[in-house]
């Protein structure tokens, strides 16, 4: 897993590259966590170039949830069918909202 | 000459031998006993987290009885209050109202035959079916415990106009005080303090038989946990009553006679349970060698307050020494290879060099005095160089070896350190996960009516899969999978947990609605008891079933799972369920069960994904596509051939990959009400 990220106006972009499974999730959730505490409650998962989310994956994002202000959102655009379908499973659009395009999630975040 | 060159050798494996050995043995110690506490701390978590279940099942039972005490004297109020205002309406006279009031009170039963008390201000008593209380004083009235209830309910009643209260009884034939709870209503107008009161003592009772429960699944996990290979855990009370223990179970602990420590052994690991992180030592047996009292244990003793219970976690110390003498022999063949080698070495040398030699003994004097740690080896080195002959090459061969052995220990220290606490915590898991699961096959055998099979085959690195079943009553049998998030020791615990809070949940709900609950009813429960103290949002998907076993009705809810199928004959069809967030992440959740009936013949399947996950050479999923397709072949198989057949083909389509997720499948069949027929 690679992870790169950028920031457009106020919104902080996670791009993941790869796999987030049981062997990379720490990574991925010390990112989120980082940026959350560097003072960002915006934040974007680019998940164009995301293979996979295993439930640890999903264990991470619900961690970080719970360190953001109450006015933060971390929101998710162009996951794949099989990421969709796992993250439909789970209900995770309840918590998290997950947009098409990354100009959408931009635009409505 | 050569005599001396001899000694300064042998003295010098033999010191590097007996530091070495100090060493490695320390470190192998600390590990392991660092790999004890890790358990100790897990075993504690686990009693802690039953424990937490008991106390929520007992307050529980607590706030029925308010619940109903508050009701039932709601009723007799209203009565009162309607002759009171007859009375205010000036259709009946003060005393007529009072003695109707009264009449409709003395005469009120509910229950087991428990009635209602009118007491007025001064604590004498207007109505009571005791003829000996009625019309008396009781204000100095004192129950067993020495307590003044009724002092303390008009206190109580002046302040908040109503109040709960404990009477505490001795039975007759019975020593222990029984509690008899009273709900107390002030009624204002006439001075007068109304009340009932039912025994409680059912729900001790019952919180008795939930402790055995939880002792007998002590039991199981503990006898499967071994420190080492032979130390194992214990537990007793303060009464020192064995609670659990491989051999001793239900034996009184003081009437065990040990050689040289009398009966007091019990009293002495009572008082090492003052400093629990402090290894007590004693002599005990060993499985297979009994009566002798030969061999020398280490025990850290816990005490769990609430319960008063000590959990002893006992290990034998030459175990323990085991790795170490291990590397202790290995280290001794080497060490003599390159004794013999040096000494062969000196011997055609010695003649001929003399000085060389000085330096070669003050350097390994040196090294010894240095605990083969660093040492300064310019002077060897530049004996190298100077003496380019077999001196030089002796001088070189004597750091070679040095420099092999350092790190050769080094490494060897490293290795052994970090595989012995990887193996020990994944047993634990893998024990803790495997203990709690039913496996025993055909499951039900005196029921015509089902026929069930699971299985789970779990991933080398342990991951958090369950799956149980039960009746519920005659009638009715739950049943559920689930997958855990995450792998490993508390992946284990989690998976654990929940599984014991459904169980205990879905009884306790049937015991509170007086009827089967719906698995929405217990996983919305389960939800908000695993949502509170979950700071690592650990959470667990879940899909629970109750099927009744009369008419195939099968009421489903899924917290996030992978959705199940129906198998109907040569068809299969995905059964669609809501989705919803998995148990632990989210506080309140809307739970929502779907019904659905099994045809006489038809089955339902449940799995993990760990099947549609599995991966292959190619890193290709076997995916859910294939699951169906095989399932439509097997869709009038029995569960155990459809479970046997797809963990077949998984395992055809995975080759050489390792699994890296657990694999859990469950499928029950229904025949119909076979005994109606």
């Amino acid at each position: 897993m690679h992870i790169t990220t950028n920031k457009e106006q106020d919104i902080r972009i996670i791009s993941i590259d790869g796999k987030i499974d049981s062997f990379t999730s720490k990574d991925f959730q010390d990112s989120l966590i980082t940026h959350i505490l560097d003072g960002d409650d915006k934040i974007l998962i680019d998940c164009s170039k995301l293979d996979y989310i295993s439930s640890s994956g999903i264990r991470a994002f619900y961690f970080a949830l719970r360190e953001l202000n109450s006015n933060g959102i971390i929101a998710l655009c162009s996951a794949n069918e099989n990421i969709l379908h796992v993250l439909e499973l789970v209900d995770f659009h309840a918590d998290f909202p997950i947009f098409n395009t990354i100009d959408e999630a931009l635009n409505q975040i | 000459m050569l005599l001396l060159i001899l000694v300064i050798l042998i003295c010098t494996t033999v010191a590097f031998m007996l530091l070495t050995q100090h060493e490695v043995e320390k470190i192998m110690w600390d590990t392991v006993t660092a790999s004890v506490h890790d358990m100790r701390k897990l075993i504690s978590l686990y009693v802690d987290n039953e424990y937490r279940s008991l106390l929520f099942h007992k307050e529980y039972a607590l706030n029925r009885y308010k619940q109903q005490l508050k009701n039932v004297t709601g009723i007799v109020v209203s009565d009162i209050e309607y002759y009171h205002s007859l009375y205010e309406k000036d259709i009946l006279s003060e005393q007529d109202a009072k003695a109707f009031a009264l009449e409709s009170v003395e005469k009120f039963r509910y229950g087991n035959n428990d009635y209602f008390y009118i007491y007025d201000t001064d604590l004498v008593a207007i109505s009571h079916p005791d003829p000996n209380i009625k019309g008396t004083d009781m204000t100095e009235y004192q129950d067993v415990k020495g307590n003044y209830p009724l002092k303390m309910i008009k206190d109580d009643v002046y302040k908040t106009g109503n109040c709960f209260e404990s009477f505490w009884y001795i039975r007759l034939d019975e020593s222990k005080p029984v509690e008899k709870l009273s709900y107390n209503y002030y009624f204002k107008p006439w001075n007068w303090i109304i009340g009932t009161g039912v025994y409680i003592d059912d729900i001790d009772k019952d919180i008795e038989s939930k402790l055995e429960e939880i002792l007998s699944e002590f039991r199981k996990i503990f006898s499967k946990i071994r420190i080492g290979e032979n130390g194992y855990f214990f537990i007793f009370d303060n009464n020192h009553i064995m609670l659990v223990h491989p051999t001793m179970e239900g034996i009184d602990f003081a009437d065990i006679d040990i050689p040289g420590r009398g009966i007091e052994h019990w009293k002495h690991l009572v008082e090492a349970s003052k400093n629990p992180d402090k290894a007590y030592a004693y002599f005990w047996d060993k499985p297979g060698d009994e009566g002798e009292y030969n061999y020398k244990k280490n025990a850290y003793v816990d005490f769990f307050e609430p319960l008063d219970w000590y959990i002893v976690s006992a290990l034998y110390v030459d175990e323990m020494k085991e790795p170490s003498k291990r590397i202790f022999h290995s280290e001794l063949l080497i060490a003599l290879a390159a004794l013999l080698i040096a000494f062969i070495v000196t011997f055609f040398l010695i003649k001929r060099f003399t000085k060389p030699v000085k330096i070669l003994t003050a350097h390994a004097k040196q090294l010894t005095e240095n605990n083969f740690g660093f040492t300064d080896s310019t002077e060897l080195t530049n004996l190298t160089k100077s003496s380019r002959d077999e001196m030089g090459n002796l001088a070189q061969t004597f750091i070679n070896m040095e420099k092999t052995l350092q790190k050769y220990i080094h490494d060897l220290k490293l290795t052994t350190a970090a595989n012995e606490k990887i193996r020990s915590e994944l047993r634990i898991a893998h024990e803790i996960q495997m203990s709690m699961l039913p496996k025993t096959f055909p499951a039900f055998p005196e029921r015509g009516e089902i026929d069930i099979y699971a299985m789970l085959e779990p991933a080398k690195e342990v991951g958090g899969d369950l799956y149980d079943f039960f009746f519920i009553d005659n009638d009715h049998l739950c049943f559920m999978i689930g997958d855990v998030s995450d792998k490993g020791v508390p992946a284990a615990l989690f998976m654990a947990r929940s599984k014991s809070l459904i169980r205990s949940t879905s009884m306790m709900l049937k015991k509170g609605l007086s009827g089967i609950p719906s698995p929405s009813e217990i996983i919305s429960e389960v939800n908000a008891e695993l949502y509170t103290d979950n700071e690592h949002c650990m959470f667990v998907t879940l899909l629970l079933g109750i099927l009744n076993v009369n008419n195939g009705h099968i009421s489903l809810t899924s917290a996030g799972h992978n959705l199940p199928y129906l198998l109907k004959e040569d068809q299969i069809e995905l059964i669609e369920l809501p989705h919803r967030t998995p148990l632990g992440l989210r506080e309140n959740v809307q739970y929502t069960s779907e019904e659905l009936i099994l045809a006489d013949h038809q089955s339902i399947f449940l799995y993990t994904d760990g099947i549609t996950e599995a991966t292959n050479e190619k890193n290709e999923f076997f995916g859910e596509k294939k699951l169906e397709k095989t399932l439509r072949i097997l869709s009038n198989s029995s569960p155990y051939t459809v479970l046997k057949m797809i963990i077949k083909e998984v395992h055809q389509f995975a080759g050489q990959t390792p699994q890296s997720d657990d694999i859990t499948m469950l499928a029950i069949q229904y025949f119909g009400n076979k005994t109606k027929e």
